[in-house]
């Protein structure tokens, strides 16, 4: 088992918090999970979610272990651009404001992100969307099951099997009660813990510390880290821009939200998410940077956020982190398992296998299929293999190369299928080339610029003449609807 | 060339004031849905 600095936190603590926070989200998911009368209700929450529960759903699920896991480490390795480039993660949730609005105008009977690329672009395109959308979800939701699996670990030394089985357990248990419903339920609650809890953290670290000490211990030991000129940084501000809004463009995850949303909320409550999102990082990045001035030794730059905080503040600081990084992992493995589920239930299942399912059916498919992805996750991350941040990076150019496709795709009327399709093709292979071959931080830059290129040409040189009547299937079928 | 202190405070301050305002607002958004009946 890999080796983590000494837990911050007993483990008789640890397994109470665990026990409470579980049977906490359980108890809620069973309870909200009482609204979904019907599939729409399971799948969507009823297509009339509010926007204080809109806008916690968005910001709870974007704030990943990752976010609090690899902000520190992102300030401890590139400084300040560090903390500034995972911040623009939130341009995902600013810019996918407006097209939430007209997913929901076009689309208003929508399911998935898959039903608008084989409406919009055919068969073909929506084969290769469904191969780097569902990789893309897989490599999220395992990313996210080791994640608990070592952050139980190495906050409370909880075995690392134990950890992700029941982080993983915990989810799968109220996804499968309330659907929708409780998953975004439980994220508002999720979303109010972490933001109270990272700034009574961050407000805690600077009544420790001075700023002005930390900032002159960074200028004269590691001047790198607050210089204005570093090339990989400003790359990585670029690279993290491009990740961010591939994955929130693409990913069902986020659209199955457009669609649950009130017509006219979605665009507001994307929208104040990214605002509050936008911080996050930095707030919970900077005490890696105290680390120097506190005369800390750091040996695992990934659990750099819990080492500090357990340092500075003892054990009431080991809790409120041991509580935040529970939620920030369940309120986004919760969301990947309701919206992958969907993608699979809506895209393969009633599409491909059985088109004339009753709901019925698809409510018993629909569970079969949250139980494999657990079940799925759970296998893959028991080995413990790979490090957190390639196993998710390794995604970022294909998610990167589907961005302009979807664009494009909800804008103009002459954005072509063969354009969307090799778009991504073109866009993902270049944009691995560049990952394996220059540095992760090329990777999802090179494959929207690819992207871009690809899709502008062919719909400037092959245009379509899109009907976007078309995008609605309650409306009767239009006689034309792509050119594939 | 360095960022300066002055910025290095500011973002800092303002990364975890503006984190402050989103958990409140969150609270305040949900006191107005719940008045009007529009949570789900």
């Amino acid at each position: 088992m890999e080796h983590h600095q000494s837990e911050i936190l007993n483990p008789a603590t640890g397994w109470i918090l665990m026990a409470l926070l579980s049977a906490l989200w359980i108890g809620l998911g069973i309870y909200w999970g009482k609204k979904a009368k019907n599939l729409d209700g399971f799948m969507l929450a009823g297509r009339n979610v509010g926007l204080a529960f809109g806008t916690a759903t968005a910001m709870a699920t974007w704030v990943t272990s990752n976010t609090t896991m690899l902000a520190p480490q992102f300030a401890l390795q590139l400084g300040l651009w560090g903390m500034i480039a995972y911040s623009m993660a939130a341009f995902g949730l600013f810019l996918f404001a407006p097209l939430a609005r007209r997913i929901k105008d076009l689309m208003p009977k929508g399911y998935t992100s898959g039903d608008f690329i084989r409406l919009r672009y055919g068969k073909t395109a929506w084969r290769v969307f469904l191969a780097i959308s569902i990789f893309y979800s897989f490599t999220w939701l395992i990313s996210m099951g080791m994640a608990g699996g070592i952050l139980m670990n190495a906050l409370s030394g909880i075995p690392y099997a134990v950890g992700m089985t029941v982080i993983l357990g915990v989810c799968i248990t109220y996804t499968l009660f309330g659907g929708l419903y409780a998953v975004i339920g439980t994220d508002y609650i999720q979303s109010v813990i972490i933001m109270i809890g990272v700034v009574v953290v961050g407000i805690a670290v600077l009544s420790h510390v001075d700023l002005s000490g930390v900032y002159s211990e960074l200028e004269s030991n590691r001047p790198m880290l607050v210089s204005v000129l570093l090339p990989a940084s400003l790359m990585a501000v670029f690279n993290n821009l491009l990740f961010g809004i591939g994955e929130v463009f693409h990913s069902n995850v986020w659209w199955s939200r457009a669609f649950a949303m009130r017509k006219g909320i979605g665009s507001k409550a994307y929208t104040i998410a990214g605002i509050f999102w936008l911080p996050v990082p930095i707030a919970a990045g900077f005490i890696a940077l105290t680390g120097g001035s506190l005369g800390v030794n750091i040996t695992s730059p990934d659990m750099v956020g819990p080492l500090m905080a357990g340092n500075i503040l003892g054990k009431a600081g080991a809790v409120v982190v041991f509580v935040v990084f529970f939620c920030s992992l369940a309120s986004s493995i919760d969301s990947l398992l309701a919206a992958t589920s969907d993608l699979i239930l809506e895209d393969i299942y009633k599409k491909m296998i059985n088109r004339k399912a009753s709901e019925a059916r698809l409510k018993r498919v629909s569970t079969l299929i949250i139980l494999g992805l657990g079940l799925f996750a759970w296998l893959v991350c028991l080995p413990r293999v790979g490090t957190l941040a390639t196993v998710l990076f390794f995604a970022g150019p294909m998610v990167a190369s589907t961005i302009y496709p979807i664009v494009t795709g909800l804008y103009w009327k002459t954005a072509s299928a063969g354009g969307a399709i090799w778009a991504m093709v073109l866009g993902s292979v270049s944009g691995l080339i560049a990952y394996i071959e220059v540095g992760w931080y090329t990777g999802s830059l090179i494959a929207a610029t690819v992207s871009i290129l690809t899709t502008v040409l062919f719909a400037r040189f092959q245009p379509d003449n899109f009907n976007w009547k078309a995008l609605d299937e309650s409306l009767p079928a239009p006689g034309s609807v792509s050119n594939t | 060339m360095h960022f300066s202190l002055s910025f290095f405070k500011i973002l800092i301050l303002a990364a975890i004031g503006l984190m402050a305002v989103g958990a409140v607002t969150l609270i305040v958004l949900w006191l107005k849905d719940l008045k009007t009946k529009e949570i789900w």
